[in-house]
């Protein structure tokens, strides 16, 4: 019973290429990916209670270095630009991580949010050698499908999408459910009791960091294969922003929260801009305010609430 | 061989000295209360055992081997345990999951990362176990900020009993309990077996000498006195400082 709301969505994800034009299977590919990051950031907002904002940076540097490796020095080769973007990123992180968790809280969140500046910083430079790689502010393009010996077209990358982020959803489900996963939801909850059972907090909170990086990683490779761009604007503080947006509308330390977030947020940003496209930030503000008001803690958790008060009908009446 | 060991544990905050040469060893099996008025260091004795706080001076022996710069969580692998003056739990995780943290604390599952938590059967039947002992088992699966205080109370013992730990340092327990509860926790603490010795601290005298085989009075930093709960009951130093506090 529990289990219908998401068989049934996966069954119209599924179908969608079938009935749906273009730009919706388009669209939909990247509500997916977006959603793999947002989730990739709630298991540090939401379930470890680490405030990250600089989380689009792993994005950006999984995205850029697959471009860059392609499109600059011609290494075509899926199974090596995809292992080299997420061995970036994992440094990355490993630094990174060294830096920010020495601080938790409010000083954690604008350490991060320096970090993400400084990736965006080094995106954004256009001058000399870094510049010509980079492509500074103009960002980087004309990176193809990824090549598994046939081509793929929009509707089966769109497939290909499903299939990894269903694959990402289900180890991060298992994770966030696992000794492993509940630890750090301990870590949210009470680091002094943690550390009082026997536990190495901060070990804990690194792994997270590095599992989030991993995951928002894989979401950079999926981005830059869809939308074959990438520009700094996608990797800075403001798209960490909509991020937490997302987290914040769909419900932290949820997982599905993530995706709920992700289709409000980017099928709102769809439908408002190609009717009113100056009037955008108006709507999505004013049903930011609303989301707020109406779904206190996310949608995710009142449609959870929902579904099993259904469900119990059905039990009592049945 | 001692349990533990303390050597001139000194510890001071900005000017005030909260720890003075505070000596004292305690052996396997004991039941040991620290008593003293508020402010006298006993908390903050608890935290510098159990590594929450570093010592200025002095050295602290587990099972003869030296801790004093041995971070938290690895003492509780040589078989320390705590519970919190205030309870100290994780309010919005259930209750089961609260203590299956608490029992793979010293287990390397912990750093399972696939397979569910309740699939570790083991560990399963020990929190049953333990939950029934303090009477919580039908409400496992309810978050513990929706517990009552005293129940809390109680899970916050039941987490520190959990990794069997041969060393279990109470800070307070019946802090806040009616008198009814608090009898209840000093069975649950005379009901321990004797395998893992107890080191707590208390306000609530009746309590202080119906479990402890010895107490220890603490007074502004300083072990004043020890001895059997006659010998304290009867030192007129300790009713001087108690009296003299309490009024």
């Amino acid at each position: 019973m529990r289990l219908i709301p998401f068989i049934v969505i996966v069954l119209f994800l599924l179908i969608l290429p079938s009935f749906a034009g273009l730009a919706l299977v388009s669209l939909a590919t990247k509500i997916l990916i977006y959603g793999l990051l947002v989730m990739s950031l709630d298991l540090l907002v939401g379930y470890t209670g680490l405030w990250a904002f600089g989380h689009a940076a792993f994005f950006g540097i999984g995205a850029y270095t697959t471009a860059i490796l392609m499109v600059r020095f011609d290494v075509t080769s899926y199974w090596i630009t995809a292992p080299a973007s997420l061995l970036l990123v994992l440094f990355a992180a490993s630094l990174f991580g060294l830096i920010a968790l020495r601080v938790s809280k409010v000083y954690f969140l604008l350490i991060t949010l320096a970090m993400g500046q400084l990736v965006y910083g080094i995106a954004r430079t256009s001058l000399g050698k870094l510049g010509a790689i980079t492509g500074g502010s103009d960002g980087i393009g004309g990176v193809p499908y990824p090549d598994f010996g046939f081509y793929f077209s929009p509707n089966s990358y769109y497939y290909f999408t499903l299939a990894v982020v269903i694959l990402c959803v289900f180890v991060m489900y298992r994770i966030v459910h696992s000794p492993l996963g509940y630890s750090l939801q301990g870590s949210r909850e009470s680091e002094i009791r943690l550390r009082a059972l026997g536990y190495n907090t901060w070990l804990y909170r690194y792994l997270a960091f590095l599992i989030a990086a991993l995951f928002a990683g894989v979401a950079g490779l999926l981005y830059i294969y869809f939308n074959g761009y990438i520009s700094p604007d996608a990797i800075g503080v403001e798209a960490t922003g909509f991020l937490w947006l997302m987290i914040i509308i769909g419900g932290s330390g949820t997982l599905w929260g993530a995706f709920i977030g992700s289709t409000v947020v980017l099928a709102l940003q769809y439908f408002a801009s190609t009717v009113i496209p100056e009037r955008w930030p108006l709507i999505f503000g004013g049903c930011f305010v609303i989301a707020v008001i109406i779904f206190r803690e996310g949608i995710f958790p009142k449609l959870r609430s929902f579904w099993s008060k259904v469900i119990n009908y059905g039990v009592v009446k049945g | 061989m001692a349990l533990l060991k303390v050597d001139g544990l000194g510890k001071r905050y900005g000017g005030l000295e909260v720890l003075c040469d505070v000596s004292f060893r305690l052996e396997s099996g004991e039941r040991v209360a620290l008593i003293g008025p508020n402010g006298a260091g006993k908390t903050t004795l608890l935290n510098v055992l159990t590594g929450f706080t570093a010592p200025e001076s002095g050295r602290i022996f587990l099972l003869d081997q030296d801790v004093t710069k041995m971070p938290s969580h690895r003492r509780v692998a040589l078989g320390l345990a705590r519970s919190f003056q205030l309870n100290t739990l994780f309010p919005r995780l259930n209750l089961l999951i609260n203590v299956l943290l608490a029992i793979q604390g010293i287990q390397t599952i912990r750093y399972h990362w696939f397979r569910p938590i309740r699939a570790y059967t083991g560990n399963l039947d020990r929190a049953q176990e333990l939950l029934q002992l303090v009477g919580l088992w039908k409400q496992r699966n309810s978050p513990v900020a929706a517990l009552g205080y005293g129940q809390q109370r109680l899970v916050e013992i039941i987490l520190a009993l959990a990794s069997r730990p041969k060393l279990l340092l109470l800070d307070e327990p019946s802090a806040g309990l009616t008198g009814e509860e608090s009898d209840h926790l000093g069975d649950m603490v005379r009901n321990i077996t004797k395998e893992t010795t107890v080191l707590f601290s208390a306000h609530d005298l009746d309590l202080v000498y119906s479990l402890a085989d010895r107490v220890m009075v603490l007074y502004y930093g300083k072990i004043l006195t020890q001895g059997t709960p006659e010998e304290i009951q009867n030192d007129p130093k300790v009713g001087e400082i108690y009296v003299g506090s309490e009024e």
